[in-house]
């Protein structure tokens, strides 16, 4: 079970990054702080790498800013293809939920009956 | 906010580790990567209040990346320039280079082959319209050279003339030949050369990662591969300077030929003239053409020895009025 909830997290965190960026640019430290808040728990050791992934691939730019807080923090901000890119990825998840919840609907009263006999038995 | 000691020695030592761990990424990435812990560090300490010891609660933050090998690895599988990444684009890298480099040479070697064979179509096309031109001049010589000597001296100075021309729009056909070959031949095989040095560039990024995998005989064998490519790359430059060397001798020897013909075909006018009426002329066209071989340029010298053709036909002229 906590093999597939680590795959579940870790195929849609590249989709709630962007969408975090979607709205403003970010450092990393504030992408990780919105993504505990939200109830996404992500390491410093997952998201950094991530971040220069994208950056890489050209899906987020990275500057250096030197503001308020005194030391220079590094800005992550969505890109043109990038926002091309959260389009595409939004769609397909809607697609992907909208499944998975008619299978989910489907199969309701098979899954009561299964947690009902589970109580009868115990 | 300003770090105690002992917290900036801890950032340190992380980043002296991971910086080591990061071997194989480009230099930018572990300086942005070193600055951006360091960065994220400061952000965390700013937020929370301070509890205990700075350096203790640096400690855990830097254990939130894992242990430098670790983070490194994880940013190695993410950014461009890792094992798996660069294997594969350092091998179309050197793929492509390697293609590169053939075609440069193979230019190269065309250049040269069309160099010499536009030579040989010069010779050819132009040399024979000059050999026809002398061969209509035995043939009018030998006709004028019963008549007193003005005359024959007219005609003859207006073929020599002629002929002169001829050869000097031989010659510098060879030579704008030539130049265009060496021209080629350099711009062609500087950019195999270049195409050279890029794939050993690249081999040495595949040995790197090769190495990095624990895949030591197979990063030796790429070694040496690289060197391999520095040693064609050395070898093509040195043959590109041997070949404009080469190129003036190349050109003088064909023209050479071709005067040492002319020559004999004046030895054969020289038979049929009036005793006493001396030419000269091949000794002269000889004279020239062994100076200008190998040093003038091929332009210059048709006009040059058209000058002096006129020159001493002028001459001629005087001395045969002179004599009657």
């Amino acid at each position: 079970m906590e093999a597939w909830d680590t795959q579940l997290r870790k195929g849609g965190l590249e989709l709630a990054v962007l969408l975090l960026l979607s709205r403003h640019r970010m450092y990393g430290l504030e992408l990780i702080s919105q993504l505990n808040d939200a109830g996404f728990a992500v390491s410093e050791g997952t998201m950094y790498p991530l971040l220069g992934r994208l950056s890489g691939q050209g899906i987020v730019s990275a500057e250096w800013v030197t503001g308020d807080s005194g030391h220079p923090r590094k800005y992550y901000r969505l890109t043109g293809s990038g926002a091309e890119q959260l389009g595409r990825m939004t769609s397909q998840w809607n697609d992907f939920t909208a499944a998975m919840g008619r299978l989910v609907l489907g199969s309701r009263q098979a899954l009561d009956r299964l947690v009902t006999g589970k109580e009868a038995q115990a | 906010m300003m770090l105690q000691p002992e917290s900036q020695a801890l950032i340190r030592d992380f980043n002296r580790r991971l910086k080591a761990a990061l071997r194989s990424a480009p230099n930018h990435v572990r300086v942005e990567t070193a600055m951006e812990i360091e960065s994220h560090v400061l952000d965390v300490l700013s937020r929370q209040p301070s509890e205990g010891l700075e350096h203790e609660q640096v400690a855990g933050i830097l254990a939130r990346f894992g242990s430098p090998e670790e983070y490194a690895a994880a940013l190695l599988v993410q950014v461009p320039g890792n094992d798996v990444i660069s294997l594969s684009s350092g091998a179309k890298e050197v793929g492509m280079a390697a293609v590169d480099l053939v075609r440069g040479t193979g230019r190269l070697v065309l250049a040269m082959v069309r160099g010499v064979a536009g030579v040989g179509l010069a010779i050819v096309r132009y040399g024979w319209k000059g050999l026809r031109r002398a061969a209509g001049t035995a043939a009018v010589l030998a006709e004028r050279s019963r008549e007193p000597g003005g005359k024959a001296a007219g005609w003859v100075a207006d073929r020599i003339r002629a002929g002169l021309r001829g050869t000097g729009r031989l010659v510098g056909f060879i030579g704008a030949v030539l130049a265009q070959g060496a021209r080629l031949a350099l711009r062609w095989g500087w950019a195999g050369a270049r195409q050279g040095r890029r794939a050993a560039y690249g081999l040495a990024d595949l040995s790197a990662a090769a190495w990095r995998l624990g895949k030591k005989a197979v990063a030796w064998v790429l070694r040496a591969a690289g060197f391999a490519a520095l040693a064609v790359v050395t070898l093509l430059v040195f043959g590109l300077a041997g070949v404009v060397a080469l190129m003036p001798d190349v050109a003088g020897w064909w023209v050479y030929e071709f005067q040492l013909q002319v020559g004999y075909l004046m030895d054969d006018i020289r038979r049929h003239t009036v005793a006493g009426f001396d030419l000269g002329t091949r000794s002269q066209f000889a004279g020239t053409g062994t100076l200008m071989l190998g040093t003038l340029l091929a332009v210059g010298f048709g006009l040059l020895v058209a000058w002096g053709a006129i020159i001493w036909a002028a001459r001629r002229r005087r001395q045969t009025a002179a004599g009657h």
